[in-house]
């Protein structure tokens, strides 16, 4: 039992809330953090519930804001109504509930989903045999993801793109350096590069932005659920599949091009049986590049948290200790060309 | 007048206070700090305790090799470019580098790229074998396309 994570008070509010939104008397038996959410605070919530929607003894999700954001990430209100459409799709994703815009209940605003069964954790994953199944599942859920609609009242958050959309990201990744204390040279380098080689017209459809091992729970040898919808928006379909495919989110398997998982082949013969266009694999490389792009400004950000953010976090703290990495593959992948 | 860069390796007053100092080594504190981490303290954890335990030793390892590399002149990678840049100082060098990228000053087709390439690959070399150095023999295996 782990309730000491909140007051009997905090419980007592929680209650009224799913009860209201949900119908039937909810009891909360327990609530324990979950790992894994870096920039989000994720709890596991066990409750009794008599009548509603939630009949029965289940295992809820409780998804809220961490001490300190960073920028990139989306409110939970908008990462909850990404997740109600993606389910609304037939995407693999947790159950949806409702979200509480009033912070006063947990802290800060939450959203409250099905917890879904299985590993998510990226290096327990690459370690298991290759499974050149479930990676072609993968590509069909991902191609599933960029099949949705995304001009719907709901969705009407999304920042709708123009062609120069690839100079725009740039453009912003530039910003989220600015806003950081210390210079970073290789990191403007490969944004250089990415200015000077970026893609003609492309394709926009709504991409997951995180679509990766260590966000997909995987149940056995299937997929349960894409987790962590945050940085969701709209962009060339290509940003999702080189994000995926990129070195840096292998978790030490750097000979599985697909996500440490399994082959290239694999995923994209799955993302193309689903879609029935072919995949450009240059225009994935360049987004492979911009993903250690990416993930280098991300985890400047979250060390940040640590270094003048007041969050005391050895996790963090590391996560700078990752970049290095990154720019050293930016700096080979640009020295192609 | 002595280059910046050249200030960057341990000073000779820690030196003089290593001196006074009673052995064994900080790097060797932290050596076997992260011997007993991993060997007897990891293997009998699992769950959340585990993955703390292998941070901490992680961070205990990147501290070692800081403090070792701080002997070697690392900033001699950057010195034909500090002098081509006329900096300051490794804050001054650094932004102002920075900035010339973004501005397109180091592009493909201008002198200076290649040496700009070269120094930022040599250091960035240098700072993975600090923060991991195992990520050069994992680069070595082959790929499943």
């Amino acid at each position: 039992m782990a309730m000491e994570l909140i007051t009997r008070e905090t419980q007592a509010h929680l209650e009224r809330v799913i009860a209201e939104r949900l119908g039937g008397v909810t009891h909360i038996k327990d609530v324990a953090p979950l790992s894994g959410g870096a920039i989000q605070e994720n709890w596991v919530i066990n409750i009794k519930s008599e009548g509603g929607i939630l009949e029965g003894i289940r295992e809820l999700v409780l998804r809220k804001n961490s001490l300190s954001r960073i920028p990139l990430s989306r409110p939970r209100g908008e990462e909850f109504l990404l997740l109600r459409t993606a389910y609304k799709s037939n995407v693999k994703v947790p159950r949806p509930y409702f979200y509480c815009s009033d912070p006063s209940i947990v802290g800060s605003p939450f959203f409250l989903m099905e917890k879904v069964d299985g590993l998510a954790a990226g290096h327990a994953l690459a370690r298991q045999p290759v499974n050149e199944n479930l990676v072609r599942e993968l590509g069909r859920n991902l191609a599933r993801i960029h099949a949705i609609p995304y001009e719907s009242v709901e969705l009407s958050f999304l920042q709708k793109l123009q062609n120069t959309h690839t100079l725009e990201t740039i453009f912003e990744y530039r910003q989220q350096l600015d806003l950081l204390p210390d210079a970073h040279p290789i990191l403007e380098w490969g944004l250089s590069w990415l200015e000077r080689n970026a893609p003609g017209n492309q394709n926009i459809v709504l991409c997951h932005r995180d679509y990766r091992t260590g966000n997909l729970m995987i149940d056995g040898t299937r997929l349960s659920g894409v987790l962590d919808w945050e940085f969701a928006g709209l962009s060339a379909p290509e940003e999702d599949l080189g994000w995926f495919c990129a070195k840096c989110w292998r978790f030490g398997a750097i000979e599985r091009e697909a996500g440490g998982l399994g082959s290239r082949r694999a995923f994209y013969g799955g993302y193309e049986s689903e879609t029935g266009v072919s995949i450009d694999s240059d225009i994935v490389f360049y987004w492979e590049i911009m993903a250690h792009v990416r993930w280098a400004v991300i985890a400047l950000h979250q060390a940040n948290r640590f270094v003048s953010g007041g969050e005391r976090n050895l996790e963090l703290a590391l996560t700078a200790h990752v970049v290095p990495e990154l720019e050293l593959e930016i700096m080979r992948m640009t020295g192609t060309c | 007048m002595t280059p910046w860069w050249k200030s960057l390796a341990v000073p000779h007053t820690i030196e003089f206070g290593d001196f006074m100092r009673k052995k064994p080594s900080l790097a060797d504190l932290l050596d076997i700090a992260h011997e007993t981490i991993s060997k007897k303290l990891t293997p009998n954890l699992t769950g959340e305790a585990r993955y703390n335990a292998l941070m901490v030793g992680n961070a205990i390892s990147i501290v070692k090799r800081q403090i070792i590399s701080q002997e070697q002149n690392f900033s001699d990678d950057f010195a034909e470019l500090f002098e081509l840049l006329d900096a300051n100082d490794a804050e001054q060098f650094y932004c102002q580098l920075a900035k010339e990228i973004r501005a397109g000053l180091h592009e493909p087709g201008i002198s200076t790229f290649k040496l700009v390439q070269e120094s930022l690959l040599k250091s960035v070399k240098a700072s993975v074998a600090e923060s991991n150095p195992n990520y050069f023999h994992r680069d070595k295996k082959e790929s499943i396309r």
